[in-house]
């Protein structure tokens, strides 16, 4: 086992300008503050690069003694802070120093996704078993039993036993030392710094002012012999049966397993080679384009639906994609030089219940972004039907889908027509699943957005690769089933709602 | 070569995303939450690819720790959240106040309290942006109203929060994060840039807390030979807890407040629309002023004098304004999806200088322009015009 570094060795680590800290005469804190600044020596880091996270209570105060970078966080949340810090900066050395209220009660969620993440940070816990800040309550390490402010017939609930809770939470390293032996605390340290991983030391420590004289441990020597007496290393307590350990204090290492450093891991596996790499391109794509470059988009003047403000709804049911045909529809307007609002009905209702996809367009600014009557209404299930029936406009088309909804009765002034979108869609794109893009099609001839190219750009960008042929079949058939509704209707037809 | 821009269909969830990233934002920790999800999925597939990382912590209160950690290293960061999550990061939020640690924090607000209406817009966060957190603070907080906006005041939030050392809040709303809106990417990326400044002492004469003519000391990144304390606990200039020298107490209270509230007439925005000759101003924000406007339309094509103010930065509350407002004016009209929050603040900003008529709807439904009609209506012809 290594020297302890002298106390000239150390000065350095320390803001003299802080000195004396606030502890109590005989508190173990100063002997986990000069064991960590041992370690931290004795493992030859650079102190630039360390930084010393803590949280609140007694404990947390030993972050600002420290002559490193030092962050006194709020309660519980020092890990928190400290994944922080290290996924900025995966070089710094980062020591999270708790108490056991910090680590196991209101930060206990944070040790143990610290732990599974795996995240390269140690965390040092100074466990007192006690709230020594405000007085002395139990914690979740004190014993069941012994006597506090807040459990003065002794307390009744179990502690926990913290190297068992970050091991079964997929800590990569855990160990225990007591501040009865600070050598081998400070190696036990100093093996946790070097660790890739989360590593995870618990220092026992005392508090006589609080846990002492309420247990009858008079004075800090007392508490000092209990520890000693109630000390066992981890490898003669591994000859020994569980009932014989009993409620030891176990030291040292109690496992070490090399695992995956988050840090690493999200370099090698999330990170993209950088855009400047790729040629230049930029994260935000094209956003310009050559002003001699042909129009991709015609307006047809003759849109059958128009006026200033044009609002479409598409009623279906999740799953049906009427979201995905808002979008794209939206998206052939714009080209078309449209201002478009797109807006969509989120949450359970968009889940298997009635669900809606609205577009407004016009060529002036947008503003208010409801649709509030829909001078385009495409229904494709039945559900959605009666459900929306009710807001088409009063000169408004309302376009259903007859192997879905059954016929909507007349309604004054509204163009209602039937279009198979789904018998189109397996029939003639062979996707059944397209009958949102035939309608995309069929929706597009209406509003005189009947520029092919555009189409097809725009479903390319939309849909997966292997479907991208199929669904242009689909909205150039949709807009073929439309021509045709159409001239049938100019015609007299009988579809005419 | 002449260019023109391709418009771009895009979410005010993704906008808020993408403006993070121009903004030079290269850390997002963060924790799904409808209607804000969008901004934490958008993060995780961009910053990977500039050199910047997402991590999905355990809860909200961890994300803005995280955040908060990782600012310090000198990275921009940011979270976004919803009502439940937002109230959760209250504490951590302080912290950054007090500690003056730059961050972004989006709201994109739904009903609440409580879980209350987790797909529906509300603007019910107003106060708890403002006050959320306990102890005397100042915060610095924008709404958006458009899809464009929430790209350029997620950039301005990024701006003020450097140059101001604090963290900015963006208020939007699930409307304006979930609608789509065609916007020109290629304009909104000439929004100007502030990078954050590094300090220009030696480490020895670095008082990462001292107050200077332009309120704040840069803050050095953490992790370097600046070994600089930062707490939590009333600290002096230098970062140590002080916590018994009622001067000091005194001192760093007053300056929190001071350091933005001093400069509010640099920080807050407001934009007027028919103000001219208005004799009825509308006060109108986020997804409401959109309302707004189609009322002033409404108003202007029959004749009547209203015009709209439409605060873009909400905190610090534009005082000085509203009062010019409220002294051309004979009514604020100041339509809200909750229940009076900024007439309130309104109407304690002008101090009776005008009539203020607050309408409120909380039922999850964006204000239609003719509710807001209605009221304008009433104010109109309790002057004795016809309306
Ligand atoms: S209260 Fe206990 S833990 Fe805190 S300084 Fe005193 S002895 Fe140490």
């Amino acid at each position: 086992m290594s020297r302890q570094p002298s106390t000239s060795d150390l000065l350095k680590y320390y803001r003299q300008e802080s000195l004396p800290t606030i502890w109590c005469p005989g508190c173990g804190l100063g002997i986990v503050m000069r064991s960590l600044v041992s370690a931290i020596h004795e493992s030859g880091i650079d102190p630039d690069k360390v930084v010393i996270v803590s949280g609140i209570g007694c404990s947390g105060r030993m972050s600002g003694y420290m002559n490193f970078s030092s962050v006194h966080t709020t309660h519980g949340r020092a890990l928190a802070f400290a994944t922080g810090i290290k996924m900025a900066n995966p070089d710094l050395h980062v020591v999270v120093i708790m108490g056991d209220g910090d680590a196991s009660a209101i930060g206990g969620n944070h040790l143990i996704h610290a732990a599974r993440r795996n995240i390269g940070v140690t965390a040092l816990v100074a466990n007192n078993s006690t709230y020594g800040m405000t007085g002395g309550q139990y914690s979740p390490t004190t014993p069941v039993g012994a006597k506090s402010t807040t459990s003065v017939k002794g307390n009744i609930e179990t502690g926990f036993d913290l190297i068992d809770l970050v091991s079964a939470a997929g800590a990569s390293f855990t160990a225990r030392g007591a501040v009865a032996y600070p050598t081998q605390l400070t190696s036990t340290i100093q093996k946790a710094i070097e660790w890739e991983g989360f590593s995870f030391v618990e220092a026992v420590t005392h508090c006589p002012t609080c846990f002492g004289r309420k247990n009858s441990l008079k004075t800090p020597g007392d508490m000092l012999r209990a520890q000693k007496e109630a000390t066992i290393s981890f490898a003669k307590a591994k000859l020994l049966k569980p009932h014989e350990i009993g409620g030891r204090i176990v030291t040292g290492v109690h496992f070490m397993e090399k695992r995956p450093e988050y840090t690493t891991l999200y370099e090698e596996q999330i990170r993209e080679p950088s855009m400047a790499e790729q040629g230049g391109a930029s994260i935000f794509g094209q956003t310009t384009q050559d002003v001699a470059a042909p129009a991709v988009q015609e307006y047809s003047e003759s849109a059958t639906v128009h006026g200033d403000r044009i609002g479409i709804r598409i009623g279906g049911t999740g799953g049906q994609g009427v979201i995905t045909a808002g979008v794209m529809l939206a998206e052939v307007a714009m080209a078309a030089g449209f201002n478009v609002v797109q807006g969509q009905v989120y949450g359970p209702e968009a889940r298997g219940g009635a669900s809606r996809c609205e577009v407004l367009m016009s060529k002036a600014p947008i503003f208010y972004p409801e649709v509030t009557t829909a001078d385009l209404m495409v229904l494709l299930s039945q559900q959605a039907a009666d459900k929306y029936i009710a807001s088409a406009g009063p000169m408004g088309y309302v376009l259903y889908d007859p192997a879905k909804v059954k016929t909507p009765q007349a309604l004054p002034g509204r163009t209602i027509l039937p279009v198979d979108f789904t018998r189109i869609a397996k029939e003639l794109a062979g996707v059944e699943m397209a009958a949102n893009v035939v309608a995309l099609g069929a929706s597009a001839v209406l509003l005189g957005l009947t520029d092919e190219a555009c189409i097809r750009k725009v479903i390319g960008q939309r849909v997966p690769k292997k479907v991208v042929d199929a669904n242009i079949e689909a909205a150039l058939e949709g807009m073929n089933a439309m021509l045709a509704a159409l001239s049938g209707s100019f015609e007299g037809s009988a579809d005419l709602g | 070569m002449s260019e023109k821009s391709i418009p771009r269909l895009v979410q005010g969830n993704e906008a808020i995303a993408l403006g993070a990233i121009h903004a030079g934002c290269r850390f997002y920790g963060g924790y799904p939450i409808t209607p804000s999800t969008e901004i934490a999925e958008e993060m995780s597939r961009l910053l990977p690819h500039i050199g910047g990382s997402y991590v999905q912590m355990e809860d909200e209160i961890s994300s803005i720790a995280a955040v908060i950690g990782a600012s310090l290293t000198g990275q921009k960061s940011m979270t976004a959240t919803s009502g439940p999550g937002f109230s959760l990061m209250q504490e951590n939020l302080g912290y950054a106040a007090m500690a003056e640690i730059p961050l972004v924090l989006v709201n994109v607000q739904r009903g609440g309290p409580s879980t209350g209406l987790p797909t529906d817009p509300a603007q019910g966060d107003m106060m708890q942006a403002r006050w959320g957190t306990h102890g005397e603070h100042s915060i610095i907080a924008l709404v958006p109203s458009t899809v464009a906006e929430c790209f350029t005041l997620t950039v301005e939030a990024f701006n003020l929060s450097e140059r101001y050392r604090t963290p900015v809040i963006i208020l939007s709303d699930a409307l304006i994060g979930h609608m789509r809106e065609n916007i020109r990417l290629d304009q909104l990326l000439k929004a100007k840039v502030i990078e954050r400044p590094q300090p220009w002492m030696s480490p020895e004469d670095y008082r990462p807390f001292a107050s200077t003519e332009r309120t704040v000391v840069p803050l050095a990144p953490i992790g370097t030979e600046y070994r600089y304390r930062v707490t939590g606990l009333v600290h002096d200039m230098s970062g140590s807890p002080k916590t018994g020298d009622k001067r000091t107490i005194e001192d760093t209270g007053r300056r929190l407040r001071s350091k933005i509230y001093d400069y509010r007439e640099e920080i807050t925005r407001v934009e007027m629309t028919a103000m001219d000759d208005a004799e009825v101003a509308i006060f109108a924000y986020g997804s409401v002023a959109r309302s707004a406007y189609e009322a002033v339309m409404w108003a202007r094509e029959r004749g009547h004098k209203v015009g709209m103010v439409r605060p873009i930065t909400i905190w610090p509350f534009p005082t000085l304004q509203m009062r010019e407002v409220a002294d051309q004016v004979h009514s604020i009209v100041v339509p809200e999806m909750n229940i009076k929050q900024i007439a309130w603040e309104t109407r304690a900003a002008i101090e009776g200088r005008a009539n203020v008529v607050s309408m409120n709807r909380i039922d999850g439904t964006l204000i239609a322009p003719g509710e807001i009609i209605s009221s304008l209506r009433d104010v109109l012809r309790a002057k004795g015009g016809a309306a």
